[in-house]
Formats: C-alpha cells, structure tokens, sequence
C-alpha cells in the first residue's frame, strides 16, 4: 500500500519528459531528486521497495550546488 | 544417514517441491558477495540453528545469526557497532511453504554519551570532547566510562515479515530496549570481558508464549573454522591431507552474533516438528550523503536515509552463496527470498565445485545429474531426517526439532555423517565441521559408487572443527579475541 502511495505522489510531482500511460513507475521518466526525496520521506517498517529497473531517471542539473539542500531539507 | 541411492523418486519429484529447473547454490559466508562486501555491518557470516543442549534447556532451540565478518579485536577507536538504518531479522517458517511465520527483527541505536574534559590552565579551561570509545575501565554493571552506549529493540512479526501482525517485545520488567555490550576493546578497558557480557544475555517474553525467550546480541569470536585462504586460492592445500594439518584462518578475529534461545512449543504449531530458519539484513532504499554533516543537533547526520527496507544479506546453510551460486548471481540470491528460489535450482542440481575439485586435482566428480542428494541435503530437507510435509524447496536451514540434542563433549563434528543426527544437515552446531561435511556431499558420499566412484574419500579443508571449540551454554560462542591482550 505504502508503495502505491509513494507511486501516486511520484505522478503528482512535476516529472520531465513523462511518457503516457502505464502503471507504476515503469518506462516513466522520473526526476531522481524527486524520487529520492519521497522515498526519504516514507520511513515505515512494511513499505514494500520501488522497482526500478525500467524506470529511466533524469538526473538533475550536473554539478548543481542546491542539489543536496533540495534533498535534504 | 543412509546412503541415497540415485533418487529418482526425488529428481521427477523437483516439481512438485516448487522447483521449475533453472538455476542454484552452498554459504558460510563471508563476503561471499560483491555489494555486501560494500556493506560490511549487514554481511551475515554464518547461521546456526540447534536443539539447546545447555543443561536444562531441552524445551529449547538456539538460533545464531552473525554478522560482520573478519573483525580484528584492535580495530578501534570505533570497533564493531552494528548499522543503526539497518534491519536484522531471523526468519522461521514452521509450514514448510519456504515462506516466514515468524520473525525475529533486531534495530540497533547508538547513542553517544560525548564525554568531555576540562583542558587547559586552572581558570580559563575548555571542556573538550575525547576521541576515544572509553574514558575508563568498564566493569559487569557499570559502563559509566563508555562514551557510546549501544541497544537495541527486539519485535516479533507474524506473518509476511513487512505486512504480518507486530509485536514489541519486552524484558520481563517491561523494558522494550535491550543494552549490548561494547565490543572487547582489551584487557586494560574490560578486565572480565567474559563476565561483563554475561550480563547483556537478556530473558524476554513472547505473548502468547508460557515460556520466556533469552537473547544475547554482541561481539563474539568467529564460530566459523575454514583454511580460508588456500580454499580461494584455486584450493591451495591437499583435500584429501590431514583433518587438522592446517590453521583455521579466522582463528583470531571476531564477529558480531545475534542469539535467540525460543521455546520449542511456540515455534511448532502443529504436529509436524520440522522448523526452517534462515537470516537477512536489509538497508533502506534511499540514502543520501550530507556534504556538511552536523554533530550538535541543529541539521542532519553524516547520512539520511529513506523508504522501504530493501534486503541485501541473506544465509540460511553454510556456504550456498559463496561456493555453489554463480558470481554473477550473487547480489541477486542475497536479495531473494527462498520462496523464488527455483531460479537457483540449477546451480544445486548441477553443480560447478565438484567439477572444479576434479580439474584442480584428479580426483573423479559425481556423474549423475540432476544432483538429488544436493537438493535433499540443501534445498528439502531429508526424508525421514527433517523433511516436512509438503515441502517447498528451499535454500532454508531445517531443523527436526523432535531430535534430541547432544551435549558438548559427544558431538560428531561430521554429525549426520558420523550418525548424529542432531547437527548438521539438520539444522547446524557449532562444532558442526561443515566445511569437510559439504566438501564430502558435494563429492558424492550420499551416492552409490557408480555415480561418485570418488565419493567416499575423506575430503577436508584441514582446519577441524568439534564441539570442544564452544561453550556448553547460551550463547555458545566464546569470549571475542580481545583488542589488547597486555595484561599490565
């Protein structure tokens, strides 16, 4: 549940290059620095894991010096 | 155990066990796999799962899961702590459908004391933090001068270990938190580090439960006995040499032990006796490194981690991912659970070590494939020995709980090998000699002579293991080597 959770608040953030369709996070493109602040942010015991395999992750800016403090905040 | 015959029963069987043939493996198992060898506090080494045979605890079963491996007692100022992210578990399934009923989950705290001195000229002096573990000698019952003190919480889940039904558990005053000692840090910090562990070994209770657990987390001397380094150097020693001609090279380091001591009773809900056991560690799915970790509370630590637990260890027998499952599976079976393990299969039923054993030094491989006895002696369980009905294959310590126990002192260290049924295949000691036992399975000895004309020869890695190497009570495993060994 907790995984589906963490998916549908995944397709309301603002996902670069979004294909169409599909369940999960599968053939998505998905902002990294999203997903890793919403996985930071579900610290529960019987979360299940995203899969990932097939998901192509855009990567922020390189070097970018606010990355961590987006993260982190 | 008698000798199996080509069991063919068992091979046209494999389907009905759940096996879809495909791939398989045998692990002690330290750093057996590329990315735990990234993680070393969440590498389990070796799991133990035995009848009590402590005097007075034949109610009981003693499960041990040990992790990070190959501690050197002097490896301070830090030592050994385990990972405070991380989840520790202890798997059983008492229905055989390779799938957890119980489990035992460990999540470690270390909190830092920050002892301090005063440093500098009388009237202007600044209170410093010291850079050391400790400021003083600890004694049984006062670790006032400890500067980081570590416990943990110990929860039973019944069910799917992330969706079953949760329990704290609790010591019998109630308290939910369990201390753990500090490693041995040597003779001049901890002067009876023996007696100053004995008083971390902690009775708790299980709801439901009329008998009361024991739980003992902390350093101890590696349980494990391997010529570890000619064994990967291509098997640089005489297999068929002496039993005892070669050092036991974890001789002097140390590891980290999870212990349990449970009633029988309430681990065994019906009337098959037969228990499975297994462990795994798991590290959230996110972290992130702070660049500029704060240490007085105002932000965040050195990391922040985040979501799921996702698994990266797991050990049930000795040595199944070290020396049977292929190197590039290995990350893979570590994140596995043993109800998918028919993806495995292969590399049990047709084994690459045998093959190796031959090349390296002439000795004749078993012939006959698919390997039945192998699926019998790491995947099943052995009929009649510790089977349980309906079985579903998988790589899971299993364990005839309705076997008597054999004290310390009348162990054989080739346990069913040698007619004790009380070890190894069925569940294992730790005077359970595992690496010559599977060294002689895997050669062929449950075979009949046409189809292992080399079986039964006296296969060893030349560093004995036996009973007398271990304690004849909870916890079993011995005092840690310690980090200094001056006495003065």
């Amino acid at each position: 549940m907790r995984t589906l959770l963490l998916l549908a608040s995944l397709a309301l953030l603002p996902l670069a290059g979004c294909n169409s369709g599909g369940g999960g996070l599968q053939g998505q493109s998905v902002d990294y620095t999203a997903f890793v602040t919403a996985l930071l942010a579900d610290t529960a015991d019987d979360a299940d894991p995203v899969p990932i395999n097939d998901v192509p992750f855009l990567l922020p800016i390189p070097e970018n010096p606010t990355a961590f403090d987006a993260v982190l905040r | 155990m008698k000798r199996t015959r080509t069991p063919l029963l068992l091979v046209a069987g494999l389907a009905l066990l759940g096996f879809a043939p495909r791939d398989e493996a045998w692990a002690s198992s330290h750093r057996e796999a590329p990315f735990v060898t990234r993680h070393p506090k969440i590498d389990g080494t070796d799991f133990y799962m035995f009848r009590s045979y402590e005097p007075g605890r034949p109610e009981y079963v003693t499960l041990v899961a040990c992790y990070l491996p190959l501690q050197d007692g002097y490896g301070g100022p830090n030592f050994f702590a385990l990972d405070p992210d991380a989840l520790y578990e202890i798997h059983i399934d008492n229905n055989g459908d390779a799938r957890e009923d119980l489990t035992f989950q460990f999540r470690f705290t270390s909190t830092v004391k920050d002892l301090a001195l005063d440093i500098g000229p009388p009237g202007a002096t600044q209170r410093v933090s010291v850079p050391l573990l400790n400021l003083g000698p600890i004694a049984p019952g006062n670790s006032a001068a400890l500067n980081v003190e570590e416990s943990y919480t110990l929860t039973l889940v019944r069910g799917d270990r992330r969706t079953g039904t949760r329990e704290m558990l609790a010591r019998p005053g109630g308290q939910t938190v369990f201390p753990k000692p500090v490693d041995n840090i040597g003779n001049k910090s901890i002067a009876d580090y023996a007696g100053y562990a004995a008083t971390f070994v902690h009775a708790f209770t299980i709801p439901g439960c009329p008998l009361p657990g024991r739980v003992f987390v902390g350093q101890r001397k590696d349980p494990f006995v391997v010529n570890l380094g000619e064994t990967f150097d291509l098997v640089n020693n005489n297999p068929l040499g002496p039993e005892d001609g070669r050092a036991d090279d974890l001789a002097d380091k140390n590891v980290t032990a999870l212990c349990l001591e449970l009633p029988i009773s309430c681990l065994v809900p019906g009337a098959d006796p037969v228990i499975g056991g297994w462990t795994t560690a798991s590290l959230r799915q996110a972290r992130v490194l702070n660049p500029a970790p704060t240490s007085d509370g105002s932000g965040k630590g050195p990391s922040v981690e985040g979501g799921a637990f996702v698994q990266q260890s797991r050990l049930g027998s000795p040595l199944i991912n070290e020396v049977i499952i292929g190197l590039k599976d290995k990350d893979r079976f570590n994140a596995s659970e043993p109800k998918d393990d028919a993806q495995f299969l292969t590399y049990v039923t047709h084994p690459t070590l045998p093959a190796i054993i031959e090349v390296l030094f002439g000795v004749r491989a078993p012939t006959l494939f698919p390997r039945a006895d192998l699926v019998q002696a790491f995947l099943t369980g052995v009929p009649g020995l510790n089977q349980p009905a309906g079985v579903t294959g998988a790589e899971i310590l299993r364990l005839n709980t309705s076997l008597a126990p054999r004290p310390k002192g009348s162990q054989e260290r080739l346990a069913v090998l040698r007619g004790d049924t009380a070890g190894f295949p069925n569940g294992r000691r730790p005077g359970d000699d595992v690496v010559d036992i599977e060294l002689r399975v895997a050669m062929g000895v449950l075979l009949a002579a046409a189809d292992a004309p080399d079986g039964q020869l006296a296969y060893t890695d030349g560093a004995l293991c036996s009973d007398a190497l271990f304690n004849a009570a909870f916890p079993y495993l011995t005092t840690p080597i310690p980090g200094s060994p001056n006495q003065d």
